[in-house]
């Protein structure tokens, strides 16, 4: 495994990249140095290719149409005004086509919208968490809504030590092999935490290997770990709901039982408002309900009242890492 | 585009009736009954969540532009998913971009409720709601024409911009070009069973007095209060111990320090004027 340089041009020479992303190989026109690519590309043959070039009207999606996108099982078609269109074809195909946002305008919008639909479309429902490696080589995944705190509790732990896995995406896959559905692995997505410059500055940490902004007028990073990256589907020990506890004063963790634990997670399916317009509601019923009742799923409540962000950390290290000093 | 003006905007500067008004709706629409926690209107102009639902964007990584710019797609999109008439709450002021276009859709735009509160009573209202000094409410909100709500990048919201008490009022009152009917807590709370009628009426809602008169007593201040003490109130800010505090004009009398009246009375005597809070 080797740190991407992330120095990079969007329209580039030695086409096609080979990247690795949520498993997929991805061949692509353009770089993305917040991917992680494969150690030996030559010859590697791709699941999903990414290519500039003009999108289809909108109107001829059939299906679900928004003011931005639109959307069936198969087509996915998503504008960012001013910045690019993104179409996307049977989860094997990706056509992006450049409206004038910047390089790094391009990429973030591609990794949270088209990346997303391709997976819809592969039949990978993709959760919202974000997760460490143990020692003993498998996941634990914490999964929230937007802005409850996945990618500072990630940054956290690494500080304590725990080798990052993903951040704010996975996929999970029962193991056939395993049968019925009992055991659950999960592949990340692409090695890059996304954190608030307050977060990095409010926890001293400065520079800490490449970090770019998502955008230049938002006060917001990504921090690379290439280097500690694993893009090989690894057992989920466990899924650790986060939640904000606006009345409580102690931090708490407990087990769910499975029907919590089914309502829970199914909240936490990333995009999950995609789930019905994308033709997935029995397969994302199912799936979950298979997770919930063979992961352990716990809920972690953190007072908002105080500021808990690091014993909140240090709470979950130790479910983690039990008997491990923080 | 829907062609449909079904919005109703329920606009007002914080602690001043928004909440009660839109229990009283949540009652009225639903059998006499009302659960605090699950209002009938269509949530609030500075969700974050129902913006992302619609845009399929995450908010964090738009700019303040970008944002403005897209809401209103989002809410001719609400107009249009919407049968009937959608109430959304907001507490931002009134405003236009850069290029002079209001930020909310008047196309879609059937009319206001502009709630309105002697900001004496909202000062301390709103000090007890944040968990905060009075002094600081007054000199951070009510006589701040910068005051702005949720400004951490990551809260659940988007900052709202109230401006000062004053201009908030003007702004609603003078700029809109659709209707917008004022309601006065005080006036709500005097005669409740009238104030809400007309209103309703106004707004194209028929209901019997009958049908009026149980969503008042369901919403009234002693059953919201009973509620969030029995199971708790989401819309509470954390540290403010409670959310349905008083509901009572006048406080401010035992409350706020003879200064502090003078400066707020000073800041707006103008409006103040204007709505009936000094003679």
């Amino acid at each position: 495994m080797r740190n991407i340089d992330p120095e990079m041009t969007l329209v580039n020479s030695p086409a096609p990249f080979i990247y690795q992303a949520f498993g997929l190989i991805l061949s692509s026109e353009i770089v993305f140095p917040e991917l992680f690519m494969p150690d030996s590309p030559a010859g590697i043959s791709s699941d999903v290719s990414i290519r500039l070039g003009k999108a289809p009207a909108k109107e001829s999606i059939t299906g679900t149409q928004k003011p931005f996108s639109a959307y069936n099982a198969t087509e996915f078609w998503f504008l960012k005004p001013g910045i690019a269109l993104y179409y996307v074809k049977e989860g094997r195909e990706i056509v992006i086509e450049l409206l004038g946002g910047s390089e790094e305008e391009v990429r973030l919008f591609f990794l949270s919208n088209a990346l997303g639909a391709l997976l819809y479309q592969r039949d990978l429902i993709p959760l919202h968490a974000s997760g460490v490696i143990t020692a003993s080589g498998d996941v634990y995944l914490f999964t929230a809504p937007s802005r409850t705190g996945k990618s500072t509790l990630l940054y956290m732990l690494t500080q304590m030590g725990c080798r990052p896995f993903t951040d704010d995406v996975c996929v999970l896959q029962p193991d056939e092999q395993e049968g019925a559905e009992t055991a659950f692995y999960a592949t990340a997505s692409y090695p890059v935490m996304k954190l608030w410059g307050e977060t990095i500055k409010k926890f001293e940490a400065d520079a800490p290997q490449a970090q770019r902004k998502l955008r230049p007028d938002i006060d917001k990073y990504g921090v690379n770990f290439h280097h500690a990256f694993d893009t090989s589907p690894l057992k989920v020990k466990g899924i650790i709901i986060l939640e904000a506890d606006k009345a409580g004063k102690e931090i708490s963790i407990e087990k769910l039982s499975a029907l919590d634990a089914f309502r829970a997670v199914e909240k936490n399916v990333y995009r999950r408002h995609w789930v019905e317009g994308m033709g997935k509601g029995i397969a994302h019923f199912r799936h979950v309900g298979a997770l919930a009742n063979n992961i352990p799923v716990y809920l972690a409540k953190r007072p908002v009242q105080q500021d808990t962000i690091r014993t909140f950390a240090g709470a979950i290290h130790q479910v983690i890492a039990p008997g491990q000093e923080a | 585009m829907s062609g449909k003006k079904n919005i109703v905007w329920l606009a007002s500067y914080p602690k001043s009736g928004n909440t009660w008004f839109r229990a009283f709706l949540t009652a009225l629409q639903n059998g006499g009954e009302v659960d605090i926690n699950k209002m009938g209107t269509s949530g609030i102009f500075s969700s974050k969540e129902i913006f992302e639902s619609v845009c399929d964007m995450d908010a964090d990584e738009l700019t303040a532009g970008e944002i403005q710019r897209l809401k209103r797609s989002v809410y001719r999109y609400r107009s249009e998913q919407h049968e009937k008439k959608m109430f959304v709450k907001i507490h931002d002021a009134f405003a236009c971009d850069d290029a002079g276009i209001p930020l909310i859709p008047e196309d879609v735009t059937h009319c206001a409720v502009y709630f309105v509160r002697n900001p004496l009573d909202v000062a301390v209202s709103f000090a007890n709601h944040n968990n905060q000094p009075v002094a600081k409410t007054i000199d951070k909100y009510i006589n701040n024409p910068h005051g702005t709500l949720s400004n951490a990048p990551a809260a659940n919201q988007f900052p709202q911009p109230l401006l000062d008490w004053s201009c908030h009022v003007e702004s609603w009152l003078r700029r809109p070009q659709f209707p917008v009917y004022m309601l006065r807590y005080e006036d709500m709370l005097a005669d409740t069973f009238n104030v809400f009628k007309d209103v309703i009426r106004k707004i194209g809602l028929y209901h019997t007095d009958e049908e009026i008169q149980a969503a008042i007593t369901a919403s009234s201040f002693d059953a919201l209060r009973r509620q969030e003490d029995e199971k708790g109130f989401r819309e509470k800010m954390p540290k403010s111990p409670r959310f349905f505090n008083a509901g009572i004009t006048g406080s401010w009398k035992q409350v706020l320090a003879p200064e502090q009246a003078d400066v707020i009375r000073k800041y707006h005597e103008i409006m103040m004027k204007e709505r009936g809070y000094i003679p």
